[in-house]
């Protein structure tokens, strides 16, 4: 497993499909995270949302239930519902390390969620397959970024030694 | 293992505090939440339960800023300590880069302390990796208690890998900013280890502590974050800004200025910096202690890379999307003044000279790399606006905070992607045919103020901050050649030639009732209003609307109606994804159509009306 390499055009080519799930089930947003709970992409109408923690909890979320299937014999559970009073969220696994969390309200209901992202995760393989063989094409522009990394940190925290 | 974004120039990397119950894992990253400042502040996530003790993780991720032009984030997590939450804690480590240990220096506490990091190891080793490839840094926490080991027995007893350590009091702050670097400092230099090899300079990393000569010429010329032993107060930096450094892309279109560039050898040919070097000041430097180096593994090492061609932003700066260093009011730092957002186009003062022109065509804007152009034929999100050029929803590139969900800036004077309009070569062909009463004028799609889609309130691609105007990714396509075409007064919204505004299946958001969210109404369809009087209804000029010979009309799969609707004349669209859908197939589906009958009609029967209780 390496690290996730996003180019543009990827971005662009997953949100295209992302933007369509979105429209066709009505959901209000969609996230595409990978198993590590970084953010891959993401597409959406709902202000306001911490989508970094939301990455971070629901893959830890997938990952607590994917133990869950273990001890009952199951590899994984490939599809989990939340049901809230006003927003639901559905998480499916897209493929074996990424997981789709879609957020939706009472405006669409989980039949049509389901069925409509069913079909985008098809796409979305297809995609995150030419994503795997993305490699950083780039390099550090610095060798000493690591330094830099740390003198930011100093200037974040001033006061703190 | 980290995540790198181009789309944003973001890398990401995953640190995790892993360390025996109690040993204070939570209480650092309490205090780092506690010690960012206001405006950097980010939630931090406690799973924790009744009594405060970690039950899944602690996470808060931390924002460094733009890094030589990345976006550097950490996420930072915490394991649960106790030891029957193996199971939670082995799921936290997935995918990290970085690993913090932190060791409970009492003296009763040295088994746990022991097991935890054997624990460590062994769940690390579940994920394929070992504490040789993954950056680790031990701080020996809670230093001010009477019965602490010392920390040479601490070295000799714990840290196995003679990786930096560092004295701490979690709970009042000591140690855990010197923890917070070096941890930082080893997991970024492991990324440019791992990924500075093209010419085959790669190059075995040392072990901890063993500082080759080769490793030496990295050394920092300051090391802030030596590990303190004995403990020694770190001297304050002087506040130097990494930025002042960063090449101004106007001033001199220095190698460096774009990374995308033909990448600069000296970068490739300097040998990176190990994560382990902190040669001048580990303590483990005793060449008594010879260790054979470790070495990280190197794909491809030896051999020579194919350095891919960038993909996305390598387009150019005029191609749609620019890259922050290709943007001058993204890329040149914190120093340089950034338009306000929602300003007034700003075209590039130097359209031809951007960073990396040079290298890098930059071609007209074609509506295949054109964020805003080459959406619209592809891909129709409402299918009730045939002949609206409605752009897609603005993906958000993985950039929290982006506001994509706000409401349109009332000052943003016309879309970008209206603007492309003007432009006769970046024409996009649409497969819609326009109902035939419905010109462009009184297409009431056209009018962006309600509608989020025509005029993304935030340039979805920039960065987060002082620059999301979506006039930073209107400079990338249309500089200074394609100016907007003056926006034409408010539209008087006729469906032409529909008696009632068509019932799309999914209608327009709505952004009235709830602020910004847009509101898929439930009363099929609201004509988009301008909400603030100050807002310029936004519509096409008038060269924009397509001849309809020009359309092609792709068979439509829907099953025949038996009736002919309002819909068929619309049309089928397609995107690139393969679904046809028709709008009286999407109409079929729409279990809103389907809830919602019309109010005004009768009830017909004999009994119709009679059980009915709301008459």
């Amino acid at each position: 497993m390496g690290d996730f390499v996003l180019y543009k055009e990827d971005i662009d080519r997953l949100s295209k499909i992302l933007s369509h799930l979105i429209t066709e089930s009505a959901s209000s947003y969609v996230l595409l995270v990978n198993k590590d709970g970084n953010l891959i992409s993401q597409v959406g109408f709902t202000p306001k949302i911490d989508v970094t923690s939301l990455a971070a909890l629901a893959a830890g979320s997938f990952a607590s239930t994917r133990a869950i299937a273990s001890l009952i014999g199951e590899q994984e559970f490939s599809v989990m519902f939340h049901q809230g009073e006003k927003e639901n969220i559905h998480i499916s696994l897209v493929d074996e390390d990424v997981i789709m969390v879609l957020i939706f309200d009472d405006r669409t209901n989980l039949g049509l969620v389901k069925m409509i992202a069913n079909q985008a995760k098809a796409k979305l393989v297809e995609v995150l397959l030419d994503i795997r063989k993305n490699e950083f094409s780039d390099t550090m522009p610095d060798v000493d970024h690591g330094q830099d990394v740390s003198n930011q940190i100093d200037n974040i925290f001033p006061d703190q030694h | 293992m980290a995540s790198i974004n181009y789309a944003t120039r973001e890398i990401s990397c995953k640190i995790v505090y892993y360390g025996p119950g109690l040993s204070g894992k939570t209480t650092n990253l309490q205090i780092i939440h506690r010690k960012i400042p206001d405006k950097d502040k980010s939630e931090m996530v406690s799973l924790a339960t009744e009594t405060d003790r970690t039950l899944f993780f602690d996470f808060l991720p931390l924002d460094l800023g733009s890094i030589k032009g990345f976006n550097t984030k950490f996420q930072l997590y915490t394991v649960p300590g106790q030891v029957y939450y193996n199971a939670t804690r082995k799921l936290v480590l997935r995918g990290v880069d970085g690993v913090v240990f932190v060791v409970d220096s009492q003296s009763d506490k040295l088994q746990e302390n022991l097991e935890s990091f054997a624990n460590l190891e062994e769940n690390l080793r579940e994920y394929g990796h070992s504490l040789e490839t993954i950056p680790l840094v031990l701080q020996y926490n809670k230093r001010d208690l009477p019965n602490v080991y010392s920390v040479d027995e601490l070295n000799k007893l714990v840290n196995k890998y003679r990786s930096p350590c560092y004295e701490a009091v979690a709970a009042t702050g000591v140690g855990v900013f010197t923890t917070l670097k070096a941890i930082g400092k080893s997991v970024i230099d492991k990324f440019n280890a791992k990924y500075s090899g093209f010419q085959g300079t790669r190059r075995p990393m040392p072990a901890g502590g063993q500082a080759p000569a080769a490793a030496a010429p990295a050394a920092p010329p300051r090391a802030p974050q030596q590990p303190i032993i004995p403990a020694r107060p770190v001297t304050p930096l002087a506040p130097a800004n990494p930025f002042a450094a960063a090449p101004n892309p106007f001033a001199s279109p220095a190698p460096n200025a774009n990374p995308f560039a033909t990448p600069s050898a000296p970068s490739f040919q300097t040998p990176p910096t190990s994560p382990f070097a902190a040669p001048v000041a580990n303590p483990f430097a005793n060449p008594a202690v010879n260790k054979p180096p470790l070495t990280f593994p190197a794909p491809g090492f030896g051999t020579p890379l194919n350095i891919p061609e960038p993909k996305g932003p390598a387009q150019g700066p005029l191609s749609g999307f620019s890259p922050p260093t290709g943007n001058p009011f993204q890329s040149a730092g914190l120093g340089n003044p950034a338009p306000p957002a929602g300003s007034t186009p700003f075209p590039s003062p130097f359209p031809g000279q951007m960073p990396g022109a040079s290298q890098a065509p930059a071609p007209r804007p074609s509506p295949a790399s054109n964020p805003f152009l080459g959406s619209p034929s592809e891909f129709r999100p409402f299918p009730g606006a045939p002949t609206s050029p409605t752009p897609p929803i603005p993906a958000m590139p993985a950039a929290p905070g982006l506001g994509f969900g706000n409401p349109a800036k009332p000052n943003v004077p016309v879309s970008p992607f209206l603007n492309s309009f003007a432009n006769p070569n970046a024409k996009s062909e649409s497969t819609f045919a326009p109902p035939a009463g419905l010109t462009p004028a009184a297409n009431p799609f056209a009018a962006p103020a309600a509608n989020p889609f025509a005029a993304p309130p935030s340039n979805p691609f920039g960065a987060p901050g002082p620059v999301a105007s979506p006039f930073n990714a209107g400079q990338g396509f249309s500089p200074s050649s394609n100016p907007s075409p003056p926006s034409p007064p408010a539209p008087t919204i006729n469906y032409g030639g529909f008696g009632s505004p068509p019932q799309a299946p999914l209608s327009q958001p709505n952004t009235e009732a709830s602020g910004g969210f847009p509101n898929f109404s439930q009363s099929g369809f609201n004509p988009p209003q301008p909400r603030n009087p100050n807002l310029r209804p936004l519509t096409p000029p008038p060269e924009i609307g397509m001849p309809p010979q020009q359309q092609e009309l792709p068979p439509a799969t829907a099953p025949q109606a038996s009736k002919p609707s309002p819909f068929s004349q619309f049309g089928a669209f397609e995107d690139n994804s393969g679904i046809v859908s028709t709008y009286e197939d999407m109409a079929k589906q729409d279990f809103k159509t389907k809830k919602l009958p019309n109010p005004t009609e009768k009830k017909k029967g004999f009994f119709g009306g009679l059980f009915n209780k709301d008459k």
